[in-house]
């Protein structure tokens, strides 16, 4: 039995040093995941109270099939969209076919920041930001992203698109990528 | 395209895989005091569990005890008879004892005005006194207990019609020891006894049903260790766009059917209305009334016809949701209308928000199943109940209102549909006539599951009313 494994047994007994122990080692990573969902730090912080404490309620639920890391994303993730559709309504979405046609190559996000591309994410409207989060950072489909959501798996792509476009626009709007890596469709 | 697409996520990704942010310190505080609420909220479970559990194990005790007394009165009877078994008649040096026995039954029957609430019983007390003039001398002996005592035994017993008949055995058995005027006796205190006792077991055995109409107003009052945990981090979200609510007194009330299972048992059910009402403070309403009036008066006149020039729509869904203490309340605002980011410092300012007051109703259709035991069955009855009661939920409402301007009407998001309570009481009746009862029981309704399916809003208020009601027995 390695450590993880020995503290996440721990942590199953209720044992408080453990539960801290844990924290320690996954709440920054998590913090970070919570960052990308959330409005602001302060929600972000909202989500990642009520992820904890759901982990700790769960834990016994994890049976060690696929990555513990991954497992905490998960829980983290549904709170947080739980979260959404507690707050926000579904909005009408705009036809993907308005989008204009100049883009920002995309080998240029490489050269942009964490915490840069953080605040373009944020910047996004609230189901734009978690479908983007969800497909693009996450590795959900659609489908997935549909049923979790209660959206069509339509809407769900009309989103993502909408998404990136946004997000192109606002790094050309900063100033954040020279005029030579953008090019038109 | 599509590869570009592709890239732009792989970007995304591969600069937020191993993206970390230390979260502020406050966070793991927050985090251990919910686990700590969270072990409390469970030792309150336990403790509400084990409370009802041990209310039902005493109304089962204190039946069971008043089966053990009728038990006992029999094993009592028991030895009773032992003291008047026959045994053989013996040798002439009975005579003597037979003499005294004689001389006991002149003391009984001077004892008997003194008891003449026993009548009949202790009628059959002499008769046994001079069957004792049959009897061995050990029996004798046994036969000097006092007669008050004697007497006593006797008029507790339920069973002594056993006795009686066993009298008559030995009477038979003692041909030429009664007088006509002790068969006598002892044949009109058999019918005595005999009536009385089809009267009890006619009462005990009497299957019946009762309905009946109740009802009460309901305090309401939040369970210790549940309630709102929506963390304190979001209490200045509270403030600037949600209200501090309190209970209402509420009403509840319907009809009963009660079916008597003739044992001390009855089983009730029937369909009540009822209610969680809740009153909150102020909450601010900001008007995009730009193109609108400056002056206040016409604001109010403007509010009063309801009618809205601005078409402007709210530029911030978010500010549709209150955050309440029982939930978050969708709210379908005026157009033109939107939550303000705190109360006006008056009731009317330069900036048009207003402050309205929050009202929510949750209605109910409760459906309950109770158990009684009835501990005293008289004209004035008590009974200990406890049951279950099925709520269904038929109408969710929240308004923000200020006089008679309704600016909003929305719900409150996740209340459960079905929901659960249990129900602890105590009920006195009293006969009006055979037929028709008033009854009054104090009784304590306890949420078994949170009224609300967010687990933010743990909602199990405690409900207590003293419900009071008249019956038709049949």
């Amino acid at each position: 039995m390695d450590n993880l494994e020995q503290l996440i047994e721990d942590c199953k007994a209720g044992k408080r040093q453990a539960q801290s122990d844990l924290y320690r080692m996954f709440a920054p990573k998590l913090f970070g995941v919570c960052l990308r969902y959330s409005r602001d730090s302060t929600e972000a912080e909202d989500t990642l109270h009520e992820g904890f404490v759901t982990i700790f309620a769960k834990i016994h639920q994890f049976a060690y099939k696929g990555s513990f890391e991954g497992w905490l994303k998960r829980v983290v993730v549904n709170i947080a969209l739980e979260k959404f559709r507690t707050r926000y309504k579904v909005l009408p979405v705009e036809d993907i076919s308005i989008y204009d046609t100049r883009s920002v190559a995309a080998d240029v996000y490489a050269d942009l920041a964490a915490e840069q591309l953080l605040e373009l994410i944020k910047e996004l409207p609230p189901r734009y930001k978690m479908v983007f989060n969800l497909y693009a950072i996450d590795g959900y489909n659609h489908k997935e992203i549909s049923e979790k959501m209660g959206i069509a798996e339509g809407t769900s792509k009309s989103n993502l698109a909408r998404a990136r476009k946004i997000l192109q626009d606002r790094v050309l709007e900063l100033g954040l990528v020279d005029k030579e890596k953008t090019y038109a469709k | 395209m599509q590869n570009s697409e592709s890239t732009i996520d792989n970007s995304f990704k591969q600069k937020f895989d191993d993206f970390e942010v230390t979260p502020p310190t406050q966070v793991w505080e927050r985090i251990s005091d919910s686990m700590v609420h969270q072990r409390k909220r469970r030792i309150g479970f336990w403790i509400i569990g084990f409370s009802s559990a041990a209310s039902i194990a005493v109304a089962f005790l204190i039946g069971w005890q008043f089966s053990k007394t009728d038990l006992s009165s029999t094993v009592q009877l028991s030895k009773t008879e032992q003291l008047y078994k026959p045994e053989p008649l013996i040798n002439q040096q009975t005579s003597a004892m037979v003499q005294n026995t004689v001389d006991q039954v002149a003391t009984v029957e001077s004892h008997r005005v003194a008891v003449t609430d026993s009548k009949p019983i202790y009628s059959s007390v002499v008769a046994t006194s001079k069957i004792m003039s049959n009897v061995a001398p050990s029996v004798l002996i046994k036969s000097e207990t006092p007669i008050n005592q004697l007497a006593s035994i006797v008029t507790n017993a339920k069973y002594s019609t056993s006795i009686s008949n066993e009298l008559i055995i030995r009477n038979e058995e003692s041909k030429g020891v009664f007088t006509e005027l002790d068969r006598a006796i002892i044949d009109a205190n058999m019918l005595a006894m005999n009536s009385t006792n089809e009267a009890e077991n006619e009462r005990l055995t009497d299957v019946s049903w009762a309905v009946g109409i109740q009802g009460s107003p309901v305090y309401h009052f939040d369970q210790p260790s549940f309630g709102r945990t929506y963390n304190a981090a979001d209490d200045s979200k509270l403030a600037s766009n949600g209200v501090a609510t309190t209970y209402n007194t509420n009403v509840s009330g319907g009809v009963k059917v009660e079916y008597n299972t003739g044992n001390r048992f009855s089983i009730q059910s029937g369909i009540n209305y009822a209610e969680v009402t809740t009153t909150g403070g102020e909450v601010g309403v900001s008007f995009n009334s730009r193109n609108l009036v400056e002056s206040t008066d016409k604001l109010y006149e403007i509010n009063n016809l309801g009618s809205w020039a601005n078409t402007e729509s709210l530029s911030n869904i978010d500010q549709t949701v209150l955050n309440t203490q029982t939930g978050f309340a969708n709210m379908q605002m005026k157009e033109g209308a939107t939550l303000a980011s705190s109360i006006a410092s008056n009731s009317l300012v330069a900036n048009v928000t207003q402050n309205y007051g929050y009202q929510q109703q949750a209605q109910y259709i409760e459906v309950p199943m109770i158990l009684r035991y009835n501990l005293i069955e008289k004209r004035i009855g008590m009974q200990l109940l406890g049951g279950i009661n099925t709520n269904v939920l038929v109408n969710n409402a929240v308004l923000l209102v200020n006089k008679n301007d309704v600016v909003a009407r929305g719900e409150i998001e996740g209340l459960r549909p079905l929901t659960f309570s249990s129900s602890l009481g105590i009920g006195v009746d009293y006969e009006l006539t055979e037929k028709i009862g008033l009854s009054f029981e104090p009784t304590l309704k306890v949420q078994l599951n949170s009224l609300n399916s967010n687990s933010n809003f743990d909602i199990r208020p405690y409900g207590f009313g003293v419900f009071s009601g008249i019956s038709y027995r049949f």
